[in-house]
């Protein structure tokens, strides 16, 4: 199962700008339920997807000797929901490039809606030969490098389908009933079908899976204490990745609440393996009636 | 500007990206010892400090000023700071005290001694540089 969701870029203006497409269809694995018993598509696996958008347009601008990966991320502003038989219209701008770092900006939309916005994004680079081979992501971006101002989106679905569901939540949640501090653990397996290509070198958790995960519990938590709300999440922000995550670690998530308003609540969470700091971020939600 | 009038903002921005109180930063905290700071840490402190006070710092930055006009070669040996080097570091850093420069100090090991203070004269020395090159430019 790949973990590679950019399908096709349509324009690389090097070390600037990129722009690019996702078919979300019903090949496609990483889905929420949402109140209406819809599934929408994980906001942080479209928040990957750009990403790995940018992603190319740094390999290629330095001639694939260097690979970013996930670092910080100041804001993703969350829009409209995204559902089997849209198309994601990618498109990242790159602020500063070097050979150490990247930070760059994007936004994802589906029939010119905003679903997506990453501001301030800065991510480190690493020799490509700690990641994959230099021969595996030219071939790669190859694939997928067919620039056109012609395309067309994917006309919705007219069969029903029912595309499956990769689970992605902590397998143990501690002391739910405490708003203020719930407590989470992550049991990384190496069967997970994202780590061949995350990466083909050196399995890593990638970081958009974590905070899927962190959403989900999240989630989980609201529905618990706000049964009669509908929860919706707007923004996660100030997220920071530390270390590398490994198959076989096991990662605990404190949680703890920030802000408690009637239709806002805001979430941080800590992760850690053998209490070194992994991963920080914050979530907000919105509440309505 | 000085370190002086760059320091609250600095200290602002340093408790942001450690996700720590402010009032447990101060001009002389070890961003590492005191403030359990790790290197993608560096990276965002350089990031929010460029967007802050528009300024460019280049990567490297500090250990390229602390070394002065040594060569590489002069600097360290091996990965470890010879003694020319730790002279030319006692020199620069010189808001870090003394007991910090620990014997055979390897070069990896040059973050352990920078504080908040070590960024407000980095912040200072860019702002500087960029006016000076703002001047030239105009000349």
């Amino acid at each position: 199962m790949s973990f590679l969701f950019v399908d096709r870029i349509l324009s690389l203006d090097l070390g600037k700008k990129i722009t690019g497409l996702k078919y979300v269809t019903a090949t496609d694995v990483y889905w929420q339920q949402t109140r209406s018993q819809q599934k929408a598509f994980l906001p942080s696996i479209i928040g990957e997807t750009l990403g790995q958008l940018a992603a190319w347009n740094v390999m290629k601008a330095l001639d694939f000797r260097y690979r970013p990966v996930a670092g910080v991320v100041g804001s993703v502003i969350v829009g409209q929901e995204v559902h089997l038989g849209d198309t994601l219209y990618l498109s990242a701008h790159i602020e500063k490039l070097d050979e150490s770092s990247v930070v760059y900006c994007g936004e994802v939309t589906v029939n010119g809606q905003m679903v997506l916005r990453l501001q301030h994004a800065l991510g480190p680079m690493l020799k490509m030969e700690t990641l994959c081979s230099r021969s595996q992501a030219v071939a790669q971006l190859d694939e997928i490098y067919r620039p056109t101002d012609i395309w067309e989106p994917c006309p919705g679905t007219a069969v029903s389908l029912m595309p499956t569901v990769l689970p992605i939540a902590f397998n143990k949640i501690e002391n739910i009933e405490n708003i203020e501090a719930v407590v989470a653990h992550l049991f990384v397996s190496r069967t997970a079908p994202y780590f061949p290509d995350h990466f083909p070198l050196k399995p890593v958790l990638p970081l958009t899976i974590l905070l899927s995960a962190k959403v989900d519990l999240a989630f989980r938590i609201l529905r618990h204490h706000f049964p009669q709300k509908i929860v919706k999440l707007s923004e996660l922000r100030k997220i920071k990745m530390s270390e590398f995550v490994l198959p076989g670690d096991v990662l605990s998530t404190q949680v703890s609440l920030k802000i408690l308003e009637e239709k806002n609540i805001v979430f941080t969470f800590r992760s850690t393996v053998a209490n070194k700091r992994v991963c920080v971020c914050e979530a907000v939600f919105s509440l309505e009636c | 500007m000085n370190v002086a009038s760059v320091y609250p903002k600095v200290k602002a921005i340093v408790a942001d990206v450690l996700v720590v109180d402010e009032e447990e930063v101060g001009l002389k905290s070890q961003l590492i010892g005191d403030l359990g700071a790790e290197s993608i840490d560096f990276l965002d402190l350089v990031f929010q400090l460029e967007r802050e006070f528009d300024i460019k710092i280049p990567r490297g930055q500090l250990e390229k000023n602390a070394r002065g006009s040594l060569s590489e070669a002069e600097f360290e040996q091996g990965g470890v700071v010879t003694e020319q080097g730790m002279a030319a570091l006692k020199e620069y850093f010189s808001e870090v005290p003394e007991t910090h420069f620990k014997t055979n100090l390897k070069v990896n090991e040059i973050p352990t001694l920078f504080t908040v203070e070590t960024f407000c004269k980095l912040v200072v020395n860019a702002s500087q540089q960029e006016r000076s090159d703002s001047a030239e430019t105009v000349a």
